[in-house]
């Protein structure tokens, strides 16, 4: 058997091997077998049925959905404020708008974007690529998905009635305490991180175990798609780092609302416990948005150049080591606050050595196009404007890491244009290039080309043009988060260029969601596979059935779909109830066949009752007694059997 | 159809009642994110401790070892008929065993509720208030926290044990009947270092 270290220079354009149903005739289900498994799977009908869905492709698709609405919506934020700094002295914005919008605009982008689009993708494709019928836990799934949905409701819902939170998107005490914010901004911005985080959370439980229990048979831990390996990484980083932050926000909201005195030191606190718990979520967040980003970009490098990705193991294991260091670089956020010095230093060379896992990354990626003849498709271009963009950032990375510098450049609009290079090079322009690789996958049409390829370059100028000047103006002195500046500092041209860059981007991005939507009218079809790609979500159609695969496939290489004449079926699954096959963690051996939960109203209704506390919270504390004892209706209902044998549907066969 | 190119599962059981069930792992994965929350609180209290000058405030009398004491060991006897129930519901003949089980619980159930009980009589016992001092502050939420998961815990088992009554009871529900007690064993482990801290420490300083 081949495997990915012997050398790589074959010819590029290898020949394309037969489509997955004719090389693998077994793979399909006779008729009345198929029907009855779209019977078991199927979400139901009508508006009513939809708010049942537990189905991963339905749920994987709101998230990303409504994470893309709330990029439009940070967008739009953000094209305010450009607006605004176009000149000196404008008026478009005035201070207290201007901080609201700010903090909006960096709280949509990190919590109700970046992180959920991750998410909802990865809710997608991690059952499909590792060849199973659902997510572990799919009532877990649907119920993680409302939550989020309300938590955006709800800090919008602040935002429109003037209660926006103004203290920036980590809002530090004491500015954000109760003596100084004395308005509920605040509290309705507390209580959304815990919406948002109870959603990632429940996502990292339900990830996990699919990827660890319901693995295609054969699909050992070093066949798991790279992807599916970058996604399995960033759940543990949630499972380690979300509850910092809860605990970060419900002290503060306790603060504020109950008297609490976590972060006053009149009375024994400390504001600054909460920096260190914010950062202590904070810098892994950033992980938990760009490490899903390296597992597309391995993804769409392998399909691109047609042979397998070089370095698999080290790539994984560089991965996880950047998890791993991600928890050890906190500090390096606070390095302004007159910590012990040696301490700094520990965190200067924890930061430095990130660049390490980073490296390896690089030239693993760089070995795998050593040669290959890779097809400029859009998704490969974005990964190309990935590299560019992201190491740019990187290097200016390391330059914050070093003490003496960081404090010259402290809050100016440099830190601004570093963490958008690193945001918008590590995160988006991956994520738009798999959206663009995926799409086919997801509605069973391609995307434009020709349009793609102008998304591409309009979003690469408009990026550089906006947050490239940005540098200069944070050496020259502008701070961040100022709502204006006077003509004679000079900043005025470098501003207008951000501006019109800013514009540049918009333009990018409505380019993009032009194409989808001509696309999904009248796009031509994709086809199971149409990028010749080799792991299992290209087995099944596209988009794929209810049930995702006829029969269960077995896999014997990391590149099964290169290789069907190696792959073999599952028989023996029942077709007449939602079955799916468990394995074991590390080889995938065939365990057991469990049996799923199907459709159900009361994840949502479980999402109220607690959205119930949260939000009634804000305005007094016996909202809690509410929301608990709505919280055990909920329970009682999700949990009570309904009376019919486990894993079949409650309508009778029509 | 060639052999070589399908791997039968048919005879595979269609539930396991160990730790290969999906159900056990969601349980894992809860103690996990829990586990790090009561980290992050301790990392609280010692943080604190270190940065602040005085804490506990001098002034302050410990908290009344009485009820923590029986707390402790109330939550600790409660285990014994989880344990036993557990132990029964391993045997996976939920026909013959469910009766049993459920009695077990709701004796586990009274012996909870004695634990949260004693707990609203641990409030007042610290002597000081949530919004006196930041000491307060981290003692009333740990005190808190730990009652609401004790709460949830409860309430797991007493929906659980009617369930096994009913006659929808199969044996999925012994699975569940492993899983609470899982999350529930977690709770009483994690209250030993919490004990320490809101118990033992204020007596060594
Ligand atoms: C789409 C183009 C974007 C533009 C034009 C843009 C523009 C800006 C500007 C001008 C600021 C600074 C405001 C100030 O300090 O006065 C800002 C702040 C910020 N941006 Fe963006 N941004 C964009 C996308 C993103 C994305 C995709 C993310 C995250 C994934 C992001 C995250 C943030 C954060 C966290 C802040 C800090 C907010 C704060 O200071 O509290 N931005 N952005």
């Amino acid at each position: 058997m081949k495997t990915s270290r012997e050398p790589v220079r074959k010819p590029p354009a290898a020949p394309e091997p037969a489509p997955l149903p004719a090389a693998l005739p077994e793979a399909e289900l006779p008729a009345h077998e198929r029907e009855e498994l779209r019977r078991a799977f199927e979400t139901q009908r009508g508006f009513f049925g939809s708010l049942k869905s537990v189905d991963h492709k339905v749920i994987g698709k709101r998230y990303v959905i409504t994470a893309l609405v709330f990029f439009v919506l940070g967008g739009i934020e953000a094209m305010t404020m450009r607006l605004q700094l176009a000149k000196p002295e404008n008026s478009l914005l005035g201070p207290d708008l201007y901080n609201q919008v700010f903090t909006m605009h960096g709280t949509t982008m990190m919590f109700l974007f970046a992180v959920p689009v991750m998410e909802g993708l990865a809710v997608y494709f991690v059952p499909l690529m590792v060849g199973t019928r659902n997510v572990a836990f799919p009532k877990l799934n649907a119920f993680g998905y409302w939550i989020y949905v309300l938590g955006g409701a709800f800090v919008y819902g602040g935002f429109f009635l003037n209660r926006g939170n103004d203290t920036g998107w980590f809002s530090y005490v004491p500015l954000s305490g109760p003596q100084y914010a004395p308005s509920h901004r605040v509290d309705i911005w507390a209580n959304m991180i815990t919406f948002t985080e109870v959603s990632a959370l429940a996502v990292a439980i339900e990830i996990i175990v699919t990827a660890f229990k319901q693995r295609a048979p054969g699909m050992s831990l070093n066949r798991i798609p790279l992807f599916v390996w970058s996604v399995i990484t960033t759940n543990f980083m949630v499972i380690f780092a979300m509850p910092a932050v809860m605990l970060a926000s419900g002290y503060l909201a306790l603060d504020r609302l109950v008297g609490t005195h976590f972060f006053n030191p009149a009375e024994g606190g400390d504001p600054l416990l909460y920096q260190h718990l914010f950062w202590f979520f904070g810098h892994p967040e950033v992980y938990i948005i760009f490490i899903p980003a390296l597992g597309m970009v391995s993804t769409i490098l392998a399909a691109s150049t047609k042979r397998p990705i070089f370095g698999y193991t080290a790539l994984v294991l560089s991965v996880v080591a950047t998890a791993f260091l991600g928890f050890g670089l906190w500090v390096h956020h606070m390095f302004a606050t007159g910590l012990p010095q040696l301490g700094e230093s520990f965190f200067t060379v924890a930061s430095m050595m990130i660049a390490i896992p980073s490296g390896v990354q690089i030239f693993c990626w760089i070995r795998s196009l050593w040669g290959s003849r890779p097809r400029m498709t859009t998704p490969f271009l974005f990964v190309l404007g990935f590299f560019f963009i992201f190491i740019a950032g990187g290097m200016t990375g390391v330059m914050l890491a070093s003490v003496p510098f960081n404090l010259q450049v402290h809050d100016t609009f440099f830190v601004v244009a570093h963490f958008h290079y690193v945001l918008i090079g590590g995160a988006v322009f991956p994520l738009f290039g798999a959206l663009t690789f995926w799409f086919p996958k997801l509605t069973g049409r391609l995307l434009s080309e020709t349009l793609g390829r102008w998304t591409f370059a309009v979003m690469f100028v408009g990026f550089n043009l906006t947050f490239g000047p940005m540098h200069w103006l944070g050496f020259r002195g502008m701070p961040r988060r100022v709502y204006t500046y006077l003509p004679e500092m000079g900043w005025g041209p470098a501003n207008l260029a951000a501006t019109i860059g800013a514009g540049m981007l918009g333009v990018g991005v409505l380019l993009f969601l032009i194409n989808a939507a001509r696309s999904l009218r009248s796009g031509e079809a994709a086809g199971n596979n149409p990028w010749g790609a080799s792991t299992l979500e290209w087995a099944t159609s596209s988009p794929p059935p209810p049930y995702n695969f006829e029969r269960i496939l077995v896999v014997s290489n990391r590149d099964p779909l290169w290789k069907p004449e190696e792959m073999a079926v599952v028989t023996g699954m029942r077709t007449d109830r939602r079955e799916v096959l468990t394995t074991r963690p590390l080889d995938a051996e065939p365990d057991h066949r469990a049996v799923l939960v199907g459709p159900s109203i009361w994840p949502l209704f479980l999402a109220f009752a607690l959205a119930v506390g949260l939000v009634g919270s804000v305005f007094t504390p016996w909202a809690i007694l509410l929301s608990g004892f709505l919280f055990l209706v909920a329970m009682i209902g999700w949990y009570w059997p309904k009376g019919e044998p486990s894993g079949h549907n409650a309508r009778t066969a029509s | 159809m060639s052999s070589r190119r399908t791997v039968d599962v048919s005879r595979l059981p269609d539930i396991t009642l160990d730790s290969g069930a999906l159900f056990w792992w969601a349980t894992a994965g809860l103690i996990a994110i829990e586990a790090m929350s009561f980290a992050i609180i301790i990392a609280t209290f010692i943080y604190l401790r270190m940065t602040v000058t005085d804490w506990p405030p001098p002034t302050l009398p410990p908290p009344d070892l009485r009820w923590g004491i029986a707390g402790l060991v109330v939550l600790v006897i409660s285990c014994v008929p989880i344990r036993m129930a557990e132990k029964i519901a391993g045997r996976g003949r939920p026909e013959e065993d469910r009766r049993r089980i459920a009695a077990l619980i709701r004796v586990f159930l009274l012996i909870a509720a004695v634990a949260v009980a004693i707990r609203l009589l641990e409030f007042p016992g610290t002597h000081c208030k949530w919004n006196n001092s930041a000491y307060g502050s981290v003692i009333w939420t740990t005190l808190g926290i730990h009652l609401l998961e004790a709460l949830a815990g409860f309430a797991e088992f007493a929906v659980v044990a009617a369930v096994l009554v009913g006659s929808h009871a199969e044996e999925k529900h012994l699975l569940d009947v492993r899983a609470c007690a899982l999350f529930w064993y977690f709770i009483v482990a994690v209250w030993i270092p919490l004990f320490g801290m809101i118990y033992v420490f204020p007596r060594l300083s």
